[in-house]
């Protein structure tokens, strides 16, 4: 498994971290910038503040993960899988 | 979306997820979560204590919690509340052989019980109950009159009812309102979902004095939308294991979370 797993580019190894330290996202946030697209905006932007401005702390590598969002997928996946943002309503 | 269909509603319905939506959300099952502290968060613990707030729960009170899921809400008020007692109803025995092993882990065994009952139909003696609670349960109410007749009929006089639900607008609806409705209630086991006045009419009809009915301001879903997503650097976004069986792209159902509060008349 580990000879196996050291053949894997950097890069993958790297999202498999990300991946990880974005699983610890609270749903709050992760709802927020669902729901709330001036929050999203900010969260992508500027991370770090806008996790602290919403009483959250959190470490380095979350922020990162953060940080290697890319807008646009998050704006698309929305559409695709809520549909219009101003009528989806929890479900 | 859909990937998979939720469930008809009733018992099988909780029966069939209560262990998705305790891995998904934690175990205070309700889609609005009060929004408490500077800066206002969701937190579900929070949000259970400014609702026993909003009831009125008193230190030593005999609380009866209607459809009570595993009984997080309960154990909150009783680990907060001194001495109050509680007696959850719910109709799913997956959420009572959960709730019992949760509360004996928790200590609470002397002081919150579940019973698998109808809160239709209540296994309590007249007059048991200081207050009883209804925390986004009463979509699940086949007979409302009947629901309310039995919270009354256990309440002592002087008794209080609280209820924080998801009430259908009272407008009139549109064709396509209705189905958005429907499929909303069906995507969540709801028999239906009641508006504000039918609950009030139904309350006053059991022989309650109606103290307040409101929409509620401050409070949030982002926490439920949250537990259903993933942030994810490769898609942007993902649905977890809720995610897939819960969302439904472009649902958009007339409701509006609110709270009725009741007093059972002294002397009545």
């Amino acid at each position: 498994m580990t000879s196996s797993r050291s053949k894997l580019p950097v890069w993958f190894d790297r999202l498999n971290e990300r991946a990880e330290s974005m699983e610890q996202i609270p749903p709050e946030l992760i709802g927020r910038a669902i729901q709330d697209p001036d929050f999203r905006r900010r969260l992508l932007a500027d991370p770090e503040n806008a996790v602290k401005d919403s009483g959250y702390e959190f470490d380095q590598d979350q922020i990162e993960a953060l940080r290697e969002l890319d807008p646009k997928a998050i704006d698309e996946a929305i559409e695709a899988l809520i549909g219009d943002l101003d009528a989806a309503k929890w479900g | 979306m859909g990937l998979t269909k939720a469930a008809p509603s009733g018992s099988e319905f909780y029966d069939l997820w209560t262990d998705l939506f305790l891995r998904g959300s934690g175990p205070v099952f309700q889609a609005g979560i009060v929004r408490t502290g500077a800066p206002p968060r969701e937190d579900p613990q929070l949000s259970v204590l400014a609702l026993a707030e909003q009831a009125g729960i008193q230190a030593g009170d005999r609380i009866l919690d209607a459809g009570c899921g595993v009984a997080g809400p309960a154990a909150i008020i009783a680990t907060y509340y001194p001495d109050v007692t509680i007696d959850g109803v719910t109709n799913s025995e997956r959420q009572s052989a959960i709730a019992h092993r949760a509360i004996e882990a928790a200590d609470l065994s002397h002081r919150v019980r579940v019973h698998v009952a109808d809160y239709q139909q209540l296994p309590f003696r007249s007059g048991l109950f200081d207050q009883v609670l209804f925390l986004e349960s009463t979509g699940y109410a086949s007979d409302l009159g009947a629901t309310y007749r039995e919270a009354y009929r256990v309440l002592k006089p002087g008794g209080r009812l609280y209820i924080k639900d998801v009430f259908c607008q009272s407008t009139p609806l549109e064709t396509g309102q209705i189905e958005q409705l429907e499929t909303f209630d069906e995507l969540w086991g709801c028999v239906r979902s009641k508006t504000m006045e039918e609950s009030v009419d139904a309350i006053v009809r059991a022989g309650f004095g109606v103290t307040l009915s409101a929409p509620m301001q401050d409070i949030g879903t982002n926490r439920l939308v949250g537990s259903m997503f993933l942030l994810d650097n490769l898609t942007g976004l993902r649905p977890t294991e809720l995610g897939e069986v819960f969302v439904r792209s472009g649902l958009n159902p007339p409701i509006e979370f609110g709270q009725i509060r009741a007093i059972r008349p002294i002397g009545a």
